[in-house]
């Protein structure tokens, strides 16, 4: 069973954008009858799927788990994947599908308030334990941490996946799907503020 | 910065901040390869007592495990002696067929009974995966593994 799929380009991971070529490159191969190409596609693409979980607030363990069971999947579904082009696209639907899921299953509020958002368990790593390179992504981490839950959340799907599907997350966030978009532009403009309001 | 270059920033941030976990690839292929990658196996879910689907989480051996997958249904019982594992396994609709057990390069199987049941006196502890494989009898044959789990 194939879920609908996002266009495989809008899944941007910060690699650069010749990842999702390259999985498709890949998958072909695998599908063809390499079997090293699995082990490349593996490594090319569980660390944006990772990200995905993540981004909807599953705890590490249980992120790390999803992640494997949308590649075992990936495998017994091979054969429905007519076109290669959307192996990306389908592994990053079935991550964020079953993360949903296993946070709405696990007893938090789907749709929650930013109080109960932030309440939640935070899944990011607290700011001084992050040894982030850089003083430009020190800055832009503590101008996100300023931002609501909900904000962080939706900058953090968009990030990994510029166009995700928009259903989900208005469960998810409980929000109409219409005002995902203005929402995802009035979180980017408080970071904006924020970003500018962080020493330099 | 436009919005795209904003959030490429965001997106190189979080990946330094929350990178993947070191393991998480090796896991993947480990488990890939014990499912048996290119082979047409469908793969169990892990029911809670309640028969919701729940993660299989890492830490200690669970002592009771329920599984299911479309018309099938698996319970396993795991008994820690030392570093030996006993392995209890009922299946159902019932056998005959094959149970294999992978745990790393070590393969085991034992039969399954026309009852469903089926056992692993002797498996040794850690991560394994638990194969059933049941001939075509009027309709096809099937192979159905678990998600890995820890013995």
């Amino acid at each position: 069973m194939m879920h609908p799929m996002t266009a495989p380009r809008a899944v941007r991971p910060p690699a650069g954008d010749d990842v999702w070529d390259r999985a498709a490159e890949l998958f072909t191969a695998w599908y063809d009858g390499r079997p090293t190409a699995m082990d490349e596609l593996v490594r090319t693409l569980t660390p944006v799927l990772w990200q995905v979980a993540r981004g909807c607030r599953l705890p590490a363990e249980d992120a790390a788990d999803v992640v494997q069971h949308a590649w075992l999947a990936l495998v017994g579904h091979a054969g429905s994947i007519q076109d290669p082009r959307s192996v990306g696209a389908w592994l990053v639907t079935t991550v964020r599908r079953e993360s949903i899921r296993r946070t709405a299953a696990g007893g938090r509020t789907v749709g929650a308030e930013d109080a109960v958002l932030d309440r939640w368990a935070d899944p990011a790593p607290p700011a001084e334990d992050v040894a982030l390179a850089g003083v430009e992504t020190r800055r832009l981490w503590q101008a996100v941490r300023t931002l609501s839950a909900r904000c962080q959340e939706l900058l953090r799907v968009v990030a990994f996946d510029r166009r995700p599907d928009y259903a989900l997350l208005s469960a998810r966030l409980g929000m109409p799907v219409g005002s995902i978009g203005p929402t995802r532009g009035r979180c980017l403009a408080k970071l904006r503020t924020a970003l500018g309001e962080v020493p330099a | 910065m436009t919005d795209d270059e904003l959030l490429d920033e965001l997106a190189r941030m979080w990946t330094d901040a929350d990178p993947v976990p070191p393991g998480l690839v090796d896991d993947v292929l480990a488990g890939l390869a014990a499912a048996g990658v290119g082979d047409d196996v469908e793969l169990f879910a892990l029911l809670d007592p309640a028969g919701t689907t729940v993660a299989v989480r890492a830490g200690e051996p669970a002592a009771a495990l329920r599984f299911s997958r479309y018309g099938l249904e698996m319970l396993v019982r795991v008994t820690v002696d030392g570093d030996r594992r006993r392995l209890d396994g009922w299946l159902a609709p019932g056998g005959p067929g094959t149970a294999v057990l992978r745990s790393g390069a070590v393969e085991l199987s034992a039969p399954i009974e026309e009852t469903g049941r089926f056992e692993f006196p002797e498996a040794a502890a850690g991560s394994a995966v638990l194969e059933v494989r049941l001939p075509a009898d009027g309709g096809r044959a099937r192979r159905v593994a678990t998600p890995s789990f820890l013995l």
